[in-house]
């Protein structure tokens, strides 16, 4: 009995060997071989501490056997009651096995806090206080690997942030665009993802060093990180927000691209790339906008790009660069003023040579030197200022287009940065050539890795049980000397197994890496019982359910009680899963003990005693 | 070389300062001591659990305020320029831009470039108008001065307190405290070079940011010239987006 007992335990535990997270199997492997000592000190030491105890406490051990000895007789009258009505229990337990089977298809796996802590707990607080004021404690990140200094690729990043962000549950994401676009405002005035790789890398260097920006990209620039803040605390709401990423990014991300000069492709890219940013700055500012307009009026005015700009407005803000203090040649106003004029005059696009000479010709009397100077300040800020006014007239049209009243100065300057997009000079393109540009997106962060565990977890469960249960059975069939007995033998733990995952799923229970661990240990120590059982029966040879169960039944019920105990003080601590381990593993050695009776003992020690007498 | 050695005989022999005040104009003197100054630098950052950064540059000083800075490496910064022209006039010319930028006051307290010194000390080129100084040692070969800030003197360190060799009247280390008095910086020159005796300068300038898990920069410097003949144009924003020479 003893051999067989351990033996199984053993077989039952290395199970947890087939299942592919590692410390599983490690306990797997630590715990049988542990079994396994217990089982060699259970042949070899405890039988002399029996021998010794007999002899010196003879009294108290005749005291003990009285209360064993009810124990027999209450189970022997409950064994011979499930022998004389066997058709009903069997019809009963069948039911219930079937109830259980149905209920275990709506066992829920996944990982989440709710399968860890209890409402009311601090870390079920601090969720709640994260979730209320912070948009939630979940991350889900998406590892871009590319040239992280291309702006190119920094818009598409952006862009799939933007759609991202109007994911439900999804309340914010980052990037390492958003920085960069903060720090080129204070560069140029527009909160954008500079135009150039130059100007990129010298935003890098101004931001690098700053430990958030760390976290969005690599200091090589060869992979950068999107943060997606979820609110959702369900493992399944947040895996439903994992699921819509990846579809995002396996329709609609660009990973293998070009860079496009004017063509038509280009502005068509560049219109459905503002496109999604503009919807996501109606979302953020909460503006109605029906979606007719998102359809047709909105993508009209993105294509009528302003031809006639405003030239007064136009000579006012090179006016203003003049007169700051960033302009290397101070002047009055009134030169300032007929040198803006001069200037916007020229039209947009004027290169060196024609501001000096325009220059040259406005002010005859100034040495050549301080033209010169005069020329290289105002060249940039000049060509800014033409786009700045083509941004700020269609945003306007734009945002007339959507319907909307005036904006906020805030605001509507956000607007007129999304503008400057639509006139890139240059576009990414999908493009299959040999020499294209590459990007490679992957969905990854605690919630990923909380999903595989989900799915190794299922996965485990049906490889480890199945492996546990045909090792059971092959043992019991070898010391039986029959399948049938073997077969017989694992009966009441199967329909332990089923009643314990049925209960699971009519409280909630999940199914995770703690739980997962029930059947091995179930079918393990839950298939003592039967041995125990029919190991009396064997030896008695009768077939009478009586005299098998006087025999093994108190050893069942002490041994199921001690189990059960020693699984119970996990139930005291804080840790939801060892809570749900040790109750559940606790109830199942209860039941495995009363299926034994119920089940076994009225077929059992006949179908032995007639393997016996063939054998 | 006789004129070296008397040089050196009258430098050495100067009254010794009498008080904190003292020592302090005293270092200031000789820190502001030539008209003007061209340093080139390589400094390296080291932080634990990142790659080691390096930035070269040379700076080129006039008188106690100006100061231009131009940028050698690494590649994206190189061409960038910047310009001090008072406390509160600083320029950066920025290539990729085309374009010049001013500066805005509370950038001086950030980490310049992510390394541990800040434009608050980098601009600090005089002590004495900043700190009251009060004498706490006077060996052989240092005096070791504690000064306090001055009121309305716009610096975030409350306190300083310097050791200062003697033999070149310049600071061995400085450590810098905070409003609430906690020490957040520590600075030390290293192996000081003479090209006569009164003008020497560090060879290496280390400081350690104790408030950013002890970040630790350091400055070596390649080439040093004093007295070069910079004139007053090269330091206007001009010159700083031409990058005309001196």
């Amino acid at each position: 009995v003893v051999i067989t007992s351990g033996l199984t335990t053993v077989a039952s535990i290395l199970s947890f060997m087939t299942m592919d997270v590692r410390p599983m199997q490690s306990f797997g492997l630590f715990t049988a071989i542990g079994i396994f000592s217990t089982l060699v000190l259970s042949l070899s030491f405890v039988p002399a501490v029996i021998r010794i105890a007999d002899s010196m406490f003879k009294g108290e051990v005749q005291a003990t056997n009285a209360g064993i000895e009810l124990l027999r007789v209450w189970t022997v009258s409950i064994a011979r009651w499930s022998a004389l009505h066997r058709a009903r229990i069997g019809v009963g337990l069948l039911l219930v096995a079937i109830v259980c089977a149905g209920l275990i298809s709506r066992l829920k796996t996944g990982v989440d806090m709710q399968t860890f802590f209890n409402a009311g707990s601090p870390p079920d607080l601090a969720e709640k206080f994260m979730q209320r004021y912070f948009g939630g404690s979940q991350f889900v990140q998406i590892a871009v690997k590319g040239d992280a200094n291309d702006p190119h690729l920094l818009r598409e990043v952006r862009r799939i942030a933007n759609e991202v962000s109007m994911l439900p549950k999804v309340t914010s994401v980052s990037h390492v665009g958003d920085a960069l676009a903060l720090s080129n405002s204070a560069m140029t005035g527009a909160q954008r993802i500079p135009d150039t790789t130059e100007q990129v890398r010298l935003l890098y260097s101004f931001i690098e060093h700053e430990p958030a920006v760390g976290q969005l990209v690599r200091p090589d620039r060869s992979e950068l990180l999107i943060h997606v803040r979820v609110e959702a605390a369900v493992a399944a709401e947040v895996e439903r927000v994992v699921a819509a990423i990846e579809q995002l990014l396996a329709s609609g991300a660009i990973e293998s691209y070009r860079i496009s000069k004017a063509t038509k492709a280009n502005a068509l890219r560049l219109r459905s790339v503002v496109l999604t940013q503009l919807r996501v700055l109606a979302q953020q500012h909460r503006w109605v906008v029906p979606e007719e307009r998102w359809l047709g009026h909105v993508p009209g005015a993105l294509m009528r790009v302003p031809q006639n700009l405003d030239l007064d407005a136009l000579t006012k803000r090179v006016e203003h660069f003049l007169l700051s203090k960033e302009n290397a040649v101070p002047m009055s106003e009134s030169s300032a003023r007929s040198t803006a004029l001069a200037l916007v005059e020229l039209g947009e696009g004027a290169d060196d040579v024609q501001i000096l000479d325009r220059l040259r010709r406005l002010f005859p009397t100034w040495d050549e030197i301080t033209l010169e100077d005069l020329m290289f300040s105002a060249v940039g800020p000049v060509e800014e200022a033409w786009q700045q006014q083509r941004a700020s007239q269609h945003a306007a049209d734009v945002v007339g287009a959507m319907g909307l009243s005036r904006l906020s100065d805030a605001v509507t300057s956000k607007v007129e940065a999304t503008m400057f997009d639509l006139y890139s000079p240059t576009a990414m393109l999908p493009s299959d050539a040999a020499d294209a540009r590459t990007a490679t997106y992957a969905v990854s962060g605690l919630p990923v890795m909380r999903r595989g565990l989900s799915r190794s977890v299922k996965r485990n469960q049906l490889v480890s049980m199945g492996s546990a249960l045909l090792l059971v059975l092959v043992i019991m069939s070898v010391v039986f000397r029959s399948g049938l007995v073997g077969l017989i033998a694992t009966v009441p733990t199967l329909l332990t197994l089923l009643v314990v995952y049925g209960g699971m799923a009519v409280m909630g229970v999940h199914l995770d890496i703690g739980t997962s661990m029930l059947a091995s240990l179930i079918l393990g120590a839950g298939v003592d019982y039967s041995v125990h059982l029919l190991s009396a029966a064997r030896e008695d040879g009768s077939g009478d359910v009586a005299k098998a169960v006087s025999r093994s039944g108190p050893a069942i019920w002490i041994n199921a009680i001690m189990v059960a105990a020693g699984f119970l003080v996990l139930t005291l601590g804080d840790a939801r899963p060892l809570r749900n381990v040790g109750g559940l593993t606790a109830a199942a050695m209860l039941i495995a003990a009363i299926a034994t009776f119920a089940l076994l003992a009225s077929v059992g020690p006949k179908v032995v005693a007639r393997s016996a007498r063939r054998s | 070389m006789t004129g070296f050695l008397l040089g050196a005989v009258v430098f050495l022999a100067s009254p010794a300062p009498k008080d904190g005040d003292a020592v302090l104009r005293l270092l200031d003197s000789v820190v502001t001591g030539p008209k003007d100054q061209l340093l080139q630098y390589e400094l390296l950052t080291t932080e634990a659990g990142k790659k080691d950064r390096l930035i070269s540059f040379k700076v080129f000083t006039k008188g106690k305020n100006w100061r231009r800075v131009e940028f050698l490496g690494p590649a994206d910064l190189r061409g960038m320029r910047t310009l001090v022209r008072s406390p509160t006039q600083s320029y950066v010319w920025l290539p990729a831009f085309r374009k010049v930028r001013r500066l805005a006051t509370h950038t001086k307290e950030q980490g310049f470039m992510g390394t541990s010194f800040s434009e608050h000390e980098m601009s600090m080129t005089e002590l004495a108008p900043i700190f009251k100084a009060k004498l706490l040692e006077n060996t052989d070969k240092y005096w070791k001065v504690e000064g306090v800030r001055r009121k309305g003197q716009d610096v975030p360190f409350s306190k300083i307190v310097l050791t200062i060799r003697k033999d070149v009247k310049q600071a061995a280390e400085t450590q810098f405290y905070n409003n609430d008095g906690m020490l957040v910086k520590t600075e030390r020159r290293l192996d000081y070079v003479c090209s006569d005796p009164k003008h020497c300068t560090a060879k290496v300038i280390e400081m350690v940011d104790h408030t950013r898990n002890a970040l630790k920069s350091q400055l070596k410097l390649k080439e040093w010239k004093i007295d070069v003949g910079l004139k007053d144009s090269f330091f206007t924003l001009r010159a700083l987006q031409r990058g005309a020479r001196t």
